[in-house]
This record gives C-alpha cells, sequence and structure tokens, in this order.
C-alpha cells in the first residue's frame, strides 16, 4: 500500500500568508520563518510563494536583486481580514470557498446580459414575431449593448486576474499628470452630461510630471470618475484636482454624492461589491471599478485612498510614485 | 393581461416587455426596478402575474415575495441568476409559483408563464364519490375541502389538488412524474423538487410524520402512496 506524503506547502501556505506582510521575497520569508521558531529552506519559502501565487493571495510586484518581491492581492488582504493567515487547515478550505464565491459571483453577474441578449435574439429569429423597424432596431441595440456589457466584464475580470498574478507588465514612461486628467475627463463626461453632473478640473497651473503606465492610470481614473458621476445627485459636481506630496502624484475624485457608511468603506475594494447609494443608476456598474483602480495603483507601487461621510459625500485619491513603481528597469520600456 | 416585471436591469426589462408584446400582444406590462417599487405596484395595480428576480439592490426578492404573500395570492414566477436548488426551494416554501433561471429565452419565459396561468386556472378536479374517509382524514370532492378530526384545514388550490390525486389513488404508489403531470402539468415532469415542497407542506397540515406516517408514505426513488 503506497501512503501519500501530506503536501508541505499545503498545510504551511496559510502560515506563509500571515507572514507576508506588506510585500515578502523568498529570502525574507524563510527568515520570519526561522524568526517565529519554525526555520524553512529558501527553497521551501519560494515554493509555498509559488503556491499563494497559483491560489491568487499574492502578486509578483517586481524582482528585488536576484529574488522576486510578493506582495498581497486583494484577495490575499481579504483572507486575512477573515482570519486565514496561520490557521492551515481551516484556512485553505476558507481561500477555496473565496474562489467559489467569486466564480459564481462572475457566472452571476453574466447571466443578467444573457438573458437580455438571447431574449432578444430569440425574437429577431422567431418567425412567430413580427417585430416592427423600431422594435428591430430596439431588438439589435440591446443586444449590442448586452454584448459589450459582457466583453467589459469578462476583459475586467481578466485584468484583474492578471494583476493578481503579476503577469501585466507595465508600459512606462514619463507623461503630465494634467495631460491623463484631461483624458479621463473627457472620456467620461458624455456619461456625466446625460446624468446632468458636471466635471471641474483643477490644480493643473503646474501641474507634475509622473513616470507610469499611462492606459492603465487613466483606465484607473476612468473607474473613479465613473463611479463619482454615478452616484452624483443632478446639478452636482465632480471636482478632480491634481497635485503632488511627498514623492507621490496625487488625482482626487470628489463628489457631492450620498456618501459611504463606515461598514461600506471597509468592503469598498471587494470584487462584485456596489454601494448602497442610489442603486437605481448604481445597476450600470457590476462592482469591479474599484478593485480594478486598485490593483493598478498597487501595480505601480501607489494606492487609493478614501475619505467619505454619509450624507457628504466622497473623494477618493489615487496616487502613484512620482518616479515609477521602483524599478522601472524591470518594466518594459 | 397584466404583468408585472421586477428586475434592476433595465434591458432585461425591456426585452421580456417587447417579448410579450410581439407573442402576446393583449399584454399590459408593468416595471419595477426595486422591492419597494414591486410592493407598491402589487398592491395599486393588481396585475395578473409577477415575474421577481432574487437580486434586487434594496429588499432581498424572497423578502418581497414573502411581503407581497402576506396580502396577495397574485401568481409570481421567480427568476434567478442562481442555478441553486436551495434557492428554487426557498422560493417555493415562500409561495412562489414557478421559477426560473437566467439565461432563459422569450419562448421558455412565455412556456413558464402560461403554464402558471394555465395551471391556477384549472378547475378543481371533482369526483364521483361524495367523499373520501381515512382514520381522522376526511376529503368532501364536492366541497374541494379537506377536514382533520372534522376541522376544515386550510389548503391551497395546489395543496388540495395534490392530496386529492393521492387519496383518490390510495393504497397504490404514484410515481413522481405522475403526480407532477397531474399536479403541475406535463412540463413540470422533472421538477421533483416542487413535489417535495408541497408534499412537505401537506405532512405539516396533515401533521403526518414522514418517518412514521398514518397518511402519506415516501417510495424513495419512486414517489408517494397515500396508505389505504
Amino acid at each position: 500500500m503506497t501512503a501519500t506524503i501530506p503536501d508541505a506547502t499545503a498545510a504551511l501556505a496559510p502560515a506563509a500568508l500571515g507572514l507576508v506582510d506588506e510585500g515578502v521575497t523568498p529570502t525574507q520569508l524563510a527568515d520570519r520563518f526561522a524568526a517565529a521558531g519554525a526555520p524553512l529552506d529558501p527553497a521551501l519559502a519560494e515554493r509555498l510563494l509559488e503556491r499563494l501565487l497559483e491560489l491568487g493571495l499574492v502578486r509578483v510586484a517586481r524582482s528585488a536583486g536576484s529574488e522576486r518581491l510578493f506582495v498581497p492581492t486583494s484577495l490575499g488582504r481579504t483572507a486575512l481580514e477573515h482570519g486565514i493567515g496561520g490557521v492551515p487547515a481551516v484556512g485553505l478550505q476558507e481561500i477555496e470557498r473565496l474562489r467559489t464565491d467569486l466564480l459564481s459571483t462572475i457566472a452571476h453577474e453574466l447571466r443578467t446580459p444573457l438573458t437580455a441578449l438571447r431574449t432578444s435574439v430569440g425574437l429577431l429569429g422567431d418567425p412567430a414575431s413580427t417585430p416592427t423597424e423600431e422594435q428591430r432596431r430596439a431588438l439589435v441595440a440591446t443586444i449590442e449593448r448586452n454584448a459589450d456589457r459582457m466583453q467589459r466584464l469578462i476583459g475586467d475580470v481578466l485584468d484583474l486576474a492578471r494583476f493578481r498574478s503579476g503577469s501585466i507588465r507595465l508600459q512606462l514612461r514619463r507623461f503630465d499628470a494634467c495631460e491623463l486628467a484631461e483624458a479621463a475627463t473627457a472620456s467620461v463626461r458624455p456619461l456625466a452630461d446625460a446624468h446632468k453632473v458636471s466635471i471641474t478640473l483643477a490644480g493643473c497651473d503646474n501641474g507634475p510630471s509622473v513616470y507610469a503606465d499611462h492606459r492603465r492610470l487613466e483606465q484607473a481614473l476612468v473607474n473613479l470618475l465613473s463611479n463619482a458621476q454615478k452616484f452624483s445627485p443632478e446639478g452636482s459636481a465632480v471636482a478632480v484636482t491634481v497635485g503632488s506630496r511627498d514623492g507621490m502624484v496625487i488625482w482626487q475624485v470628489e463628489d457631492r454624492g450620498p456618501g459611504i457608511a463606515l461598514d461600506d468603506q471597509a468592503r469598498l475594494f471587494e470584487r462584485f461589491f456596489v454601494g448602497r447609494g442610489d442603486r437605481s443608476r448604481a445597476s450600470e456598474g457590476v462592482g469591479l471599478g474599484l478593485p480594478t483602480a486598485l490593483a493598478i495603483a498597487q501595480a505601480h507601487g501607489g494606492t487609493i485612498e478614501v475619505a467619505s461621510e454619509v450624507g457628504r459625500g466622497s473623494t477618493f485619491a489615487l496616487v502613484v510614485p512620482a518616479d515609477g513603481p521602483g524599478e522601472p528597469e524591470d518594466q518594459e520600456p | 393581461m397584466r404583468i408585472l416585471v421586477v428586475d434592476d436591469a433595465p434591458d432585461l426589462i425591456e426585452s421580456v416587455r417587447l417579448g410579450f408584446e410581439l407573442q402576446w400582444r393583449e399584454i399590459e406590462l408593468l416595471e419595477a426596478a426595486t422591492g419597494e417599487a414591486a410592493l407598491d405596484r402589487v398592491e395599486r395595480d393588481h396585475p395578473d402575474i409577477v415575474l421577481l428576480d432574487i437580486g434586487l439592490p434594496d429588499i432581498d426578492g424572497f423578502e418581497v415575495l414573502r411581503q407581497i404573500r402576506a396580502f396577495s395570492d397574485v401568481p409570481i414566477v421567480m427568476l434567478t441568476a442562481r442555478d441553486d436548488a436551495m434557492d428554487k426551494v426557498k422560493g417555493l416554501e415562500l409561495g412562489a409559483d414557478d421559477y426560473i433561471t437566467k439565461p432563459f429565452n422569450h419562448l421558455e419565459l412565455m412556456a413558464r408563464v402560461k403554464a402558471v396561468l394555465r395551471r391556477l386556472s384549472m378547475p378543481t378536479p371533482t369526483s364521483r364519490a361524495p367523499s373520501f374517509q381515512s382514520g381522522d382524514l376526511e376529503v368532501d370532492f364536492a366541497a374541494h375541502e379537506a377536514r382533520l378530526r372534522g376541522e376544515r384545514l386550510e389548503l391551497t388550490p395546489t395543496e388540495y389538488k395534490l392530496l386529492y390525486h393521492l387519496v383518490r389513488n390510495a393504497g397504490h404508489v404514484l410515481q413522481h412524474e405522475t403526480l407532477l403531470a397531474k399536479v403541475w402539468g406535463r412540463e413540470y415532469v422533472d421538477e421533483v423538487d416542487y413535489l417535495r415542497v408541497y408534499v412537505r407542506r401537506l405532512r405539516d397540515k396533515l401533521g403526518d410524520d414522514p418517518d412514521r406516517p398514518r397518511y402519506i408514505r415516501t417510495e424513495r426513488g419512486l414517489g408517494y402512496r397515500f396508505i389505504a
């Protein structure tokens, strides 16, 4: 009879996650295990980090010297908040549950646009239904909108997965932070106009420059602006301010929306979490905008700061290092 | 015919509206994007049938269902994006008449709605025999009611129909498909969950213990038998 050798990485992975903290290389992880009274071979430490990477709990932030630096992903942080780090057996089950929940949520989010699509296609192809020209146009428009919606959703999910696994290479170049704000503002303006919300831009008299991935940062800022205009009451303004502080460039987006309760603030960056403000318009979003924006900021070595008060509005700040994510030579030009 | 569609996805409501308009024509489609609005509309506009999504932004669809059932018997078809048997059972137990999983197409939806309306408008089955008696239970076929120890049982039309077919075949096993076809309609022969929920309800009302049944015995893997 053959005995099954337990997989050491499976048993130790949650403990390792607890020691990753803000970021760790395999050698540093081995040191941390040793400091905790459980010396570990650096090769095993690396395998442990690979395992966490497979589980989507960490991503590779950059190479530090000859070693890779692993930082927790939003899923990893959620797992830690659920008290998973350091509780081996229960931990992995819980991680698996979070992953399954995520998959069912994606399936769930795809089913509604797919229903609108199937119903519309069915009506167009059904010989028993004879739509007028106007009805045909409405059905085709519904098909287009919902196919777009599904494509966006799938793109966002893939983007997030790529950020998590560290497989997105940032395309770094130096550019004007105000130019980015203008581009993002311009792409959100039609939506804001439709909702009778204005967008103002300030801080651009002597705007800072930044070494970053223009397309990705624009995507992050567009996500923040889309949320801001969505939750803003008619006739109000969303204020965008560009500035810098301690070597960081900051794009601040301030709205006069309903604000976010403290309980909800803690969940804002969870995938598919949609706040409880004006839900009639919130239904346009599926809740991937903020986690994606955060993943982009983190890939740059930055973050997103939130300040909000119920009844007064919210301010989201996209903050990234002005000189790039630390070791620009590791990134593709 | 007034149909209330409750869903927070405007495109879904719009495609359902076009579906009904093109296929049924004589309909008035009412819409609600939230649970609150749905409750208002049911109370104010008295729809003939409600299509109710579970994932609503303000109140859970199950809670909306429970609240509607507190004041209305309007037929309700639950719409859900979750393919989960627990959800189906929960909806039926709270009083939903049917259940359809997204993504569906217009033909599936029409078929479901038609089946529910047909079932609810079907005459209650009658028999030449005036009544059936077994122990403390009496089923009065002429009055379409059942009494336990002389007390009238509060049965829904579906529960009565199920009891009727069981007692008319007392002593014989009625297979799942047979019961589903007789009570719900031929489209429902695979919906064994529906049967389980309703048998459980009947047993509760009859005070029947499934482990030591006096009236309804489960024939595992086959169906149910009313003990003669």
